[in-house]
């Protein structure tokens, strides 16, 4: 149980410093609100978005149409960047000495992997659940029933990435380097998950890409608990479930290769 | 990973500075061995300018080997990269040595289990509280990481608060305060989970006097029984490095001496000269021993040698300071180390 204990140690700590710094607040809350607002509004002309089944939108305005389309897109990608800044901790905890006092401390080293990764997937979660909530000012008339497997997906998919960053940001001793490698691994990911417009129509090659890539069964699975989706590929759930359980394996195996093979957690 | 300056060695001989045989000091071993360092090199790779790993490796500990048994308070006494925070990282498991062992009751010191890593308190040079956190919040947290029972923290934290003074301070946050109360509060952490075994390394580097005697005294509290802490500690600071029990002295990585800092003392003899090189016949006629290096010239030994060479020295009007042998005199002996850089130690102290 010490591990559970030292986990929630971890993650109520991470959670505190987030509440004590305004800035990251209104960064975290006012980030999805004016992405969305502006690649809805702005951009809504430039795509024709795919007709939803069974979606009844509060306009018939091609703006809104796009921005329902643009919902779930939106809700991954604040998950993805809110998932890598708060992994940024790490980097921070690294150098500030306090990584050092809990890894040489009794805590299981899983205990210490996911008692960062879940501050970050919790955070990151909150984040995407308030773009999430933008769909019913635009289709009041969406059922609530799918809402919690919406979030279930977020939360899955921002504890994948979470693992993945936190793997990335104990190797890395900058926080500039961690944002170049970050941006070269995820955005790409995100770009790729018919967030900003639907795949059909890419080639073969790619479109083997998009399917296989774990954003794309984050959007879809977020967006079909909306009704900004049709579906998702039938390997989608499992597939998250197995990216998020990746992302907690990758982030062990680097606080232990960290601790044993490279030389210890370093300033 | 780079290194500060090497420390400058002069080019004495091993028998200038092998002092006489010493009696043993208060070191005697209560028990067995709790650490045990057989032979241990840590080398990092030197990063060159474009940042490729160069073949060529530094040694920053080189074949160090020592038991340290339950009860002992040891200083690791040496100057900037000397080594003595790479074997305080090392005994914290925390990093692995390159060769040798270092064993913690007898097993591989970064593997050990997690009851007995729960023995063990640290205290790095780094501070490790969250300057955004309250000191209770704070110590809070730590006990949780470390698996002290629920029930137990709030109490634990009053005592400990109590024992280091800071008990009008555990609601404000880390941030708000000194150097000195926050290092108490760092000091407070590694003790809350009550180990058996405290590491810290300069642990009142940047201290004032008044602090500094402060912290010495709380660790003096906890290693006298029924404690009876064993406490291994890093510091440039002889004043820090005379409370211990036994002192190992570390010069570039390694291990040139280690004895209780009476006995380190007490191997110079009654009197020590310092002067000028070319003062040096004057030190070897009295029948001194004597370091001649290009930085350093000193002679030591029983009073009336010292006396004879006062007077010589005063007759031929050379310069010269006689004084009882002190730590920083053992150090500086036994490492060869540059006045300019024991004074500037001392300074610190």
């Amino acid at each position: 149980m010490s591990g559970m204990a030292a986990c929630m140690a971890l993650t109520m700590r991470d959670l505190k410093r987030f509440m004590r710094q305004p800035s990251r607040i209104i960064a975290a809350i006012g980030t999805p609100v004016l992405v969305w607002i502006f690649a809805g509004s702005g951009l809504s002309r430039s795509f024709v978005a795919p007709v939803t089944e069974g979606a009844t939108l509060a306009s018939n305005n091609p703006d809104m149409q796009y921005a329902y389309y643009l919902v779930p897109g939106m809700a991954t990608m604040v998950v993805l960047f809110a998932s890598t800044m708060a992994a940024i901790t790490l980097i921070q905890d690294r150098t500030s000495g306090f990584m050092q006092s809990v890894v040489a401390g009794p805590a299981p080293k899983w205990a210490i992997a996911f008692g960062k990764a879940l501050p970050c997937a919790i955070l990151a979660t909150m984040q995407g659940t308030i773009v999430l909530a933008l769909a019913w000012v635009l289709n009041p008339s969406q059922a609530l029933v799918g809402v919690p497997m919406g979030i279930a997906a977020l939360a899955l998919t921002s504890l994948g990435i979470s693992g993945i960053a936190l793997a990335l940001a104990a190797r890395i001793d900058s926080v500039a380097g961690f944002h170049g490698v970050m941006n070269l691994v995820l955005l790409p990911m995100w770009l790729l998950s018919g967030a900003l417009f639907p795949p059909e129509g890419a080639s073969t090659w790619l479109a083997w890409v998009v399917r296989l890539n774990p954003m794309t069964w984050a959007t879809d699975l977020v967006g079909a608990s909306v009704g900004a989706r049709n579906g998702a590929e039938p390997w989608a759930w499992p597939g998250t479930i197995a990216f998020a359980m990746l992302g907690i394996a990758l982030a062990t195996a680097a606080v232990r290769r960290r601790v044993v093979k490279d030389g210890g957690v370093r300033a | 990973m780079t290194r500060p300056n090497e420390p400058v060695r002069p080019k004495a001989t091993a028998a200038q500075l092998q002092p006489k045989p010493a009696p043993s000091g208060p070191v005697a071993a209560p028990s067995l061995p709790v650490i045990d360092l057989a032979s241990v090199v840590r080398t990092f790779q030197v990063k060159t300018r474009l940042g490729h790993e160069a073949k060529n490796v530094m040694p920053a500990l080189d074949g160090v080997s020592a038991q340290i048994k339950s009860g002992q308070w040891v200083a690791l006494l040496g100057a900037n990269g000397s080594g003595k925070s790479t074997l305080l990282r090392l005994i914290a498991g925390v990093d692995a040595p390159t060769k040798g062992a270092v064993k913690f009751f007898g097993i591989d010191a970064s593997r050990t289990s997690s009851a007995i890593r729960r023995t063990l308190g640290v205290v790095f040079q780094s501070p490790s509280l969250d300057p955004l956190l309250t000191v209770h919040e704070n110590l809070a947290a730590h006990a949780a990481i470390f698996g002290v029972p629920t029930d137990e923290i709030n109490q634990r934290i009053k005592g400990l608060a109590e024992e280091v003074g800071l008990k009008a301070r555990l609601n404000d946050r880390v941030g708000t305060l000194s150097g000195g109360l926050a290092r108490r509060a760092d000091l407070a952490r590694a003790l809350l989970p009550e180990p058996h075994i405290l590491l810290l390394d300069e642990p009142v580097a940047g201290l004032d006097a008044a602090s500094t005697a402060g912290f010495l005294d709380t660790l003096a509290r906890r290693h006298a029984p029924p404690r009876s802490m064993t406490i291994v500690m890093s510091t440039h600071q002889f004043e820090a490095a005379s409370r211990a029990d036994r002192v190992m002295m570390l010069d570039g990585g390694r291990l040139v001496a280690d004895d209780s800092p009476a006995a380190l003392v007490r191997a110079f003899g009654q009197r020590i000269i310092t002067t000028e090189p070319k003062g040096v016949d004057a030190l070897r006629d009295a029948g001194l021993e004597v370091l001649h290096a290009p930085n350093a010239t000193a002679g030591w030994g029983t009073m009336e040698p010292a006396e004879r060479a006062a007077a010589e020295l005063t007759r031929r009007g050379i310069p010269f300071q006689i004084s009882p042998p002190t730590l920083a005199d053992a150090y500086r002996l036994r490492t060869g180390a540059t006045l300019e850089r024991f004074h500037s130690q001392e300074k610190t102290a």
